[in-house]
């Protein structure tokens, strides 16, 4: 009873009260159905524990086996680890270190205020005043200048500055300050490096090594879609030759070569997408739907009881 | 017979009284009862139309189980494939690779492929051979695997099942697909069975399954992705046919009510669509009535 | 006496056919992508009215108006929606439009940045710049005339709560901190209703869709939409009734996207590689079909019938 009907009833309520608070515009509903929401997230967090648990279950007795291909699991097992550690933000353990800060002294030419950039990275870039105020003609400038920090001239009064690195990951300086003819403001930026989700090693590990991974799977499907083309248009009876005539039109009028071929193809093209696809697909769509909805009231009422053992 | 058909009226009859009384008090309580409605007027066609599903569900239960054979349900060839390629696998002495998709377990696609798991499941357990199962979300990982355990147990073999063989890969879409192809090409398992929701990693999966000269059945109820299946793989399910599969399998008769069910709103919104493709061209005639707008203001 | 040597006998036609070595394929297609990019063909096409009224919605927009902008993608899906997005950024700032950006998607985020310190805060256009004609924008500055609002975990949940309580969702913060009540172009913006307009960028899910499901049947919000070429088809219907303004689907209507802001970039770049990789694709299905008639029974006979003339029996 515990293990198969408690599951089953408590199940059933969840989702009778979330169905319920789409119809139902009552507060306390809605709420509730916020928190099984939230709930329900915080279970998703609580099993990627056990992801990571099986990650290491799958492939660890693979490495010490040196079955097929176990150097390939070493590189999952080691870049998840240094993933996990590059994200942790390491920099805000014992508080976090102040990108810099503008001290505005007295040394300046008379009758002239400065600004001078001391950063702790030259390659830093600066911005005066969001831009307005150019350096060597442009809106920004690096922070060095032949290896000396860079010295600019200001009209006397408030100003702001910007000093960051053009690569993320790094603190950023960013102050007003107040500088009187005469006057010296001088932006100490420090530029600590972070760690953590917009930390510079995890940046660069999505730069340099997911972006490229992720966008060259994607890019296989440009020659997967050729062969499975090659493999599958057959024309093997009447519906597969029309198919295949359409195909050969859409992927005619879906390019720019279409139009030099013959300037109706684009609308032919349209056409076909527009009405007899769209009146196909609007079928599956509309079939689909009421099998989830019976999908979804099926779970709700107990009838399928596969998730939780069986008849 | 006469009199079974009066049984029939009378449900049917108990069944829209119900409805109407239901609907009656809704209604009252959307009039009348405070300033906060306890119904949401706007949404009553929605409410209408699960209500009458649940309806039918029920009447069609107490029907099968008064007579079984009134229930006939069309052959999905991709589905009849499972078993054909499950004992393939055995003979071969390959896996059996099961991909749950790559969405969470709250997506409804998700959730027909793990009660589609328990049954496949069985059928592996009977037929002794193995089962791979890559999932894209530890929670997906953590059903499938009480899934197959059970499955195991129904038929008496708890022993055979390995947790290991449940594997949570990664959520990340290509990463998940980069892990599965690895699996294909170093277990080459004899079938693989797609179902779930997928997107643009449908036909890495299936093309890279198609190298192994494996069996493959792909279904999703994803319309951008159906194509991809029906070109890769060799057997496909298609949209509402992927919900349909557990009660195929089971043939259980609260299952197949609910096929039956699908059947019968089905009908219902065939009506309405040329009830309201009608009243749209004819809305003149009709003193400018938009039952679009009127059943969903 | 001396075994013979066992000889295969020469392969027939259709036999060498049947087994044609699909890296040949793949080569085609790697040759069809890469020429292109080198040697650019340089074909015309003309936008089409989905995306013209793309074009025609943001334009109708007035200065200070504020935009949402919601990016949704992740590397993979740049080469279609990156040229979108720069488009779209120097129509809004020539047209001193106010742009707020959030995202769906955990791995947009740090693109997001990326584009934002190249195309956002920096001038794209000047007046008088080779190739092209149109106004020159300026540079943007952050939390003035952008606002980049981060990204948010809870997809569907996430967009659902956009509708109703944008600021909740953010917890009133802009990523960087900045409570969004000291942004003054956010100052009245506590729904997605309060924008003026919202701009997709999807390419998967959540994304476009369930905007278009979640928030735009609700609330009735004007928005337009870019989406990969695979969800073109599914989202048409949302632009046949009228739920979206304008939809930009793929590569080649970014391309067209960009002809009509007038500064042709990576899309119309990514045009003739279209362009070649679909003939490639439309060979390959041809070349299939010739191997399944040739090597099908009656089939060889058949075409030496039909192009040789041969006698019939």
């Amino acid at each position: 009873m515990v293990k198969k009907q408690l599951p089953l009833l408590l199940g059933s309520i969840a989702g009778i009260l979330v169905v319920a608070d789409l119809f139902v515009p009552q507060g306390w509903l809605a709420a509730t159905s916020d928190r099984l929401f939230e709930w329900g997230q915080i279970l998703a967090a609580a099993a990627l524990v056990l992801g990571g648990i099986n990650l290491m279950q799958v492939n660890y007795p693979k490495i010490r086996r040196r079955e097929e291909d176990w150097p390939y699991k070493v590189v999952l097992l080691v870049s998840a680890a240094a993933m996990f550690l590059v994200g942790i933000p390491w920099h805000e353990i014992g508080g976090a270190r102040s990108p810099g800060e503008v001290v505005v002294e007295r040394g300046g030419a008379a009758g002239q205020a400065m600004l001078r950039i001391e950063a702790a990275r030259p390659d830093a870039v600066v911005k005066i005043d969001g831009g307005a105020v150019p350096i060597d003609g442009k809106m920004i400038g690096r922070a060095s200048r032949d290896g000396h920090p860079l010295e600019i001239a200001l009209a006397p009064g408030k100003h702001k500055v910007q000093v960051a690195m053009t690569a993320s990951g790094y603190g950023v300086l960013d102050a007003e300050f107040d500088v009187a003819a005469g006057q010296v403001a001088v932006a100490h930026a420090a530029l600590p490096m972070d760690w953590g989700k917009e930390g510079r090693v995890r940046t660069w590990a999505y730069d340099h090594v997911f972006s490229p991974c992720n966008a060259t799977m994607f890019a296989l499907l440009a020659f997967f879609i050729a062969s499975a083309a090659f493999r599958a248009f057959r024309a093997r009876n009447t519906e597969a030759a029309l198919l295949l005539g359409a195909a050969i039109i859409v992927l005619l009028g879906r390019a720019p070569i279409g139009t030099l071929i013959n300037r109706n193809l684009p609308d032919i093209t349209n056409w076909i997408i527009d009405w007899p696809n769209n009146a196909g697909r609007r079928a599956i769509i509309m079939g689909a739907a009421l099998g989830a909805i019976v999908t979804g009231l099926r779970v709700l009422l107990g009838m399928e009881r596969q998730h939780v053992g069986g008849e | 017979m006469r009199g079974s058909r009066q049984q029939q009226i009378t449900e049917i009859a108990i069944w829209v009284a119900g409805i109407l009384v239901v609907g009656g008090a809704v209604g009252y309580g959307v009039h009348h009862l405070g300033k906060t409605a306890w119904f949401n007027a706007d949404l009553w066609f929605s409410a209408v139309v699960v209500i009458a599903m649940a309806a039918a569900v029920f009447y069609y239960i107490r029907r099968i189980k008064r007579d079984p054979e009134t229930i006939y349900v069309r052959r999905i060839p991709g589905v009849d494939a499972i078993e054909e390629a499950v004992g393939r696998s055995t003979e071969m002495g390959r896996p059996v690779l099961y991909v749950t998709g790559v969405e969470e377990t709250q997506n409804i696609q998700t959730v027909a492929s793990l009660l589609i798991l328990g049954h496949v499941a069985e059928m592996i357990a009977e037929y002794d051979t193995d089962i791979k199962v890559a999932n894209a979300y530890p929670l997906t990982m953590v059903l499938a695997e009480e899934i197959v355990r059970q499955g195991y147990a129904n038929v008496g073999r708890s022993d055979a099942h390995r947790p290991e063989n449940v594997m949570f890969i990664t959520p990340e879409q290509f990463a998940f697909a980069a892990g599965v192809n690895g699996l294909i090409l170093r277990e080459r398992p004899a079938t693989n069975i797609f179902l779930g929701r997928f997107f643009a990693e449908s036909l890495m999966l299936a093309e890279t399954g198609y190298v192994t000269r494996a069996i493959q059945i792909g279904g999703t109820a994803e319309i951008t992705q159906l194509p991809f299946f029906v070109a890769a793989c060799d057997y496909a399910i298609l949209g509402e046919e992927l919900y349909a599969v557990s009660a195929y399998l089971s043939r259980e008769p609260q299952l197949l009510a609910q096929l039956k069910s699908t059947d019968l709103i089905k009908g219902l919104v065939i009506i309405l669509i040329v009830a309201g493709a009608l009243s749209a061209t004819f809305s003149s005639l009709f003193g400018g009535f938009d039952l679009a707008a009127w059943l969903v203001p | 006496m001396a075994l013979e040597k066992s000889v295969k006998p020469p392969r027939s036609l259709g036999e060498r056919l049947q087994g044609f070595d699909r890296r040949w394929i793949f080569l085609a297609m790697g040759l069809a992508i890469v020429i292109p990019l080198l040697a650019p063909l340089n074909l015309p096409f003309k936008p089409s009215p989905m995306v013209k009224a793309l074009y025609d919605t943001i334009d109708s927009l007035k200065e200070g108006d504020v935009a949402y902008l919601s990016v949704d993608l992740d590397p993979a899906s740049t080469p279609e929606l990156e040229p979108f997005f720069r488009a779209v950024v120097l129509h809004l700032k020539r047209k001193n439009v106010k742009i707020a950006i959030g995202s769906t998607w955990y791995a947009a985020p740090p693109l997001i940045e990326r584009w934002i310190r190249d195309a956002v805060e920096p001038q794209q256009a000047f007046a008088g710049q080779d190739g092209y004609e149109g106004k020159p924008d300026r540079p943007y500055e952050k939390n003035v005339d952008y606002t980049w609002l981060g990204f948010r975990e809870g997809k569907e949940a996430v967009i659902n709560r956009l509708g109703s309580d944008l600021r909740g969702n953010y917890s009133g913060r802009a990523a960087d901190g900045t409570p969004l009540d000291r942004i003054p172009f956010m100052k009245g913006k506590n729904r997605l209703g309060d924008f003026d307009l919202v701009i997709l960028v999807s390419a998967g899910s959540p994304g476009a869709k369930e905007f278009v499901q979640q928030v735009q049947t609700r609330y009735n919000i004007p928005m337009v939409a870019s989406v990969t070429s695979v969800m073109t088809t599914d989202l048409t219907p949302y632009y046949q009734a009228k739920q979206l303004l304008g939809l930009a689907g793929g590569m080649l209507a970014s391309a067209e996207y960009e002809q009509l802001v007038g500064k042709p970039g990576l899309g119309a770049k990514a045009a003739d590689v279209l362009s070649v990789g679909h003939l490639v694709v439309i060979l390959a299905i041809l070349f299939g079909n010739i191997i399944f008639f040739t090597t099908r029974p009656g089939g060889a006979r058949w075409l030496r019938r039909r192009f040789r003339g041969g006698r019939r029996r």
